[in-house]
């Protein structure tokens, strides 16, 4: 398995409004290459949009995303796809596509998307071999001619990550990866993702309110709460922080300076 | 304080009525912006999206592999076939009844293989070849591809590199635009041959009623080749907004189930309207 070198991502003055709803408000945000970030916040708060705005899937009501130092939001959606090919998105329920196996949806962006030429030389022998690997390092061995319906959430995620790995980005965005699932597997995620970061130096965001798993994975920990960056720093700064929010999300009390009800609009009563 | 009753017999003051006339005034203004100027817009908006779609979907045909358009034509024409020459087989066994029980009277039920065969050709062969197309491939590609776009397989596909337009629509588009004038032929062979099945049974003979049909048909082959027009349009539209419905489709699966919905609605309102603008443009336009 080859390394990859890492891309930096800024964020400038994102925000993101739903209607009349502000889901994000200036977020403004800049990750290293080969980090690796949670985003926390609670239900709601635009973690998995913020992730979408990083890979242009969702557009910013104002603001610019930088990869690399090009900015992904100026782009047309057909030059935005060079610099998508650099990334992989392990999606909240893994977002297989049904009408194929495992196989068909692992080798997709090799024989299909924009890096395709690289792997133009590579018989179909190799490529199967690749496929194999992939799935081996995530966990899984003799699943190729499965549908993904007939694989548990686990394995669709785990899936799901050989997909995004299968072309060697240079960066990962994982959204929610453990949500819904048993503390086991979750923590078989968890390693894969690190391990994953540690083999290839990929910058990976990790969208998560799974505390076990951030204090198990991040380098740095990223809180949002009411639209806005409340907390930006290192997960031990972050687990012994004093801030009254970030305490009461970490330790999950129901008083405190987070409310538990929300607008119609889906922001809590004080954001 | 000069004072108001209003229906109620409660009193205000001018003031205040001046102030609800204003507000309704006002309401009254939203919805007529809403009307006049963001309904157009919105339309022209749709229309330029549609447009796009169908742009970048013919660039996207050549980047598509074989054997998925040949899927895509198995699926969206071939299996639409039974139910499209059932109809279209029922609608002229009808028509030919009426039109021989009419003729009758004139002593020309010969006749009645020619318009028989000219309505179907012409007009009623690709219709219901192109509503039916409309109901079992437009509503499954709006279905499927609104499917895809709540579970995030399209997003998937975006972050991937690719186009959805072109993978996916490419092939849907192109299927029907192909197979609904096949479809057609086939569709008038199974129309012309139960008009003719109608016809023998109420005092037609067989070659009446082929002979009626070579006299009305134009040698030159216009007459089909209008029929093929059509259908190829009609299958154009179906195609094209069945995939922009499915791959716009938001709110889950309750928008998955309206974008199948409009789909459908507005795939045939366009078929009825680009029947018309054919008919007329290719027969030299209204005798007024």
């Amino acid at each position: 398995m080859s390394t990859t070198k890492g891309v930096s991502i800024r964020l400038s003055g994102i925000c993101v409004d739903h209607g009349s709803t502000s889901v994000l408000k200036d977020i403004n945000l800049t990750i290293g290459p080969g980090e690796l970030v949670c985003v926390v916040g609670l239900s709601g708060c635009g973690k998995s949009t913020l992730l979408k705005c990083m890979s242009a899937l969702v557009e910013p009501t104002a603001g610019d995303v930088f990869i690399d130092g090009v900015n992904l939001t100026a782009l047309k959606e057909a030059d935005r796809h060079a610099i998508r090919a650099r990334m992989g998105f392990v999606f909240q329920y893994a977002a297989l596509f049904d009408s194929m196996s495992v196989f068909e949806n692992v080798v997709f962006g090799i024989r299909k998307g924009p890096l395709r030429d690289r792997y133009a030389g590579l018989s179909r022998l190799a490529i199967a071999r690749r496929v194999t690997d992939l799935l081996f390092d995530v966990g899984l061995v003799g699943i190729e001619r499965r549908m993904p319906a007939e694989l548990s959430g686990g394995m669709r995620r785990r899936v799901g990550l050989a997909r995004a790995l299968a072309t060697e980005p240079d960066v990962i965005l994982y959204d929610e990866p453990t949500s819904g699932l048993d503390p086991v597997t979750a923590a078989a995620i968890d390693h894969l993702i690190v391990e994953t970061r540690e083999k290839r130096n990929v910058t990976s965001i990790v969208v998560t309110h799974d505390m076990a798993s951030v204090m198990r994975i991040a380098d740095r920990v990223v809180m949002l709460y009411g639209g806005r960056v409340h907390f930006d720093g290192s997960r031990d700064a972050f687990r012994d922080s004093d801030d009254p929010v970030v305490r009461q999300f970490t330790v999950g009390d129901v008083t405190g300076p987070i409310q538990t009800r929300m607008h119609p609009g889906g922001n809590r009563v004080d954001a | 304080m000069i004072m108001a009753t209003g229906p109620t017999g409660i009193k205000r003051t001018i003031t205040e009525v001046a102030d609800e006339t204003t507000l309704v005034l006002e309401g009254v203004g939203r919805v007529s912006r809403r009307v006049v100027i963001s309904g157009p817009l919105s339309v022209i908006r749709y229309v330029g999206d549609v447009f796009l779609v169908l742009v970048e979907a013919f660039m996207g045909i050549r980047d598509t592999d074989l054997i998925t358009h040949i899927r895509q034509w198995f699926v969206l024409g071939v299996q639409t076939l039974p139910i499209a020459g059932t109809t279209v087989g029922l609608s002229s066994a009808v028509f030919a009844y009426y039109t021989v029980m009419s003729l009758k009277n004139y002593g020309a039920s010969g006749l009645v293989g020619g318009i028989v065969a000219i309505t179907v050709v012409r007009e009623t062969g690709p219709l219901i070849a192109g509503i039916m197309l409309t109901a079992r491939a437009g509503s499954s590609i709006a279905a499927e591809l609104g499917a895809m776009r709540a579970s995030e397989q399209i997003d998937a596909l975006r972050v991937m590199g690719l186009s959805p337009v072109r993978y996916l629509a490419s092939s849907r588009i192109l299927a029907c635009t192909l197979m609904l004038p096949v479809l057609t032929i086939l569709s008038d062979l199974i129309g012309v041959a139960a008009g003719g099945l109608v016809a023998s049974t109420n005092g037609v003979s067989i070659q009446q009623y082929i002979t009626s049909i070579r006299n009305a048909l134009h040698h030159s082959g216009s007459d089909i080749f209008e029929g093929l027009y059509k259908a190829m349009v009609f299958g154009c539209i179906v195609g094209v907004i069945g995939c922009n419905e499915g791959l716009n489709s938001t709110g889950g699966a309750a928008g998955v189930g309206s974008s199948t919905i409009r789909a459908v609605v507005l795939s045939l309102a366009l078929i009825f309207l680009a029947d018309l603008l054919i008919t007329f443009t290719t027969n030299g336009g209204l005798a007024l």
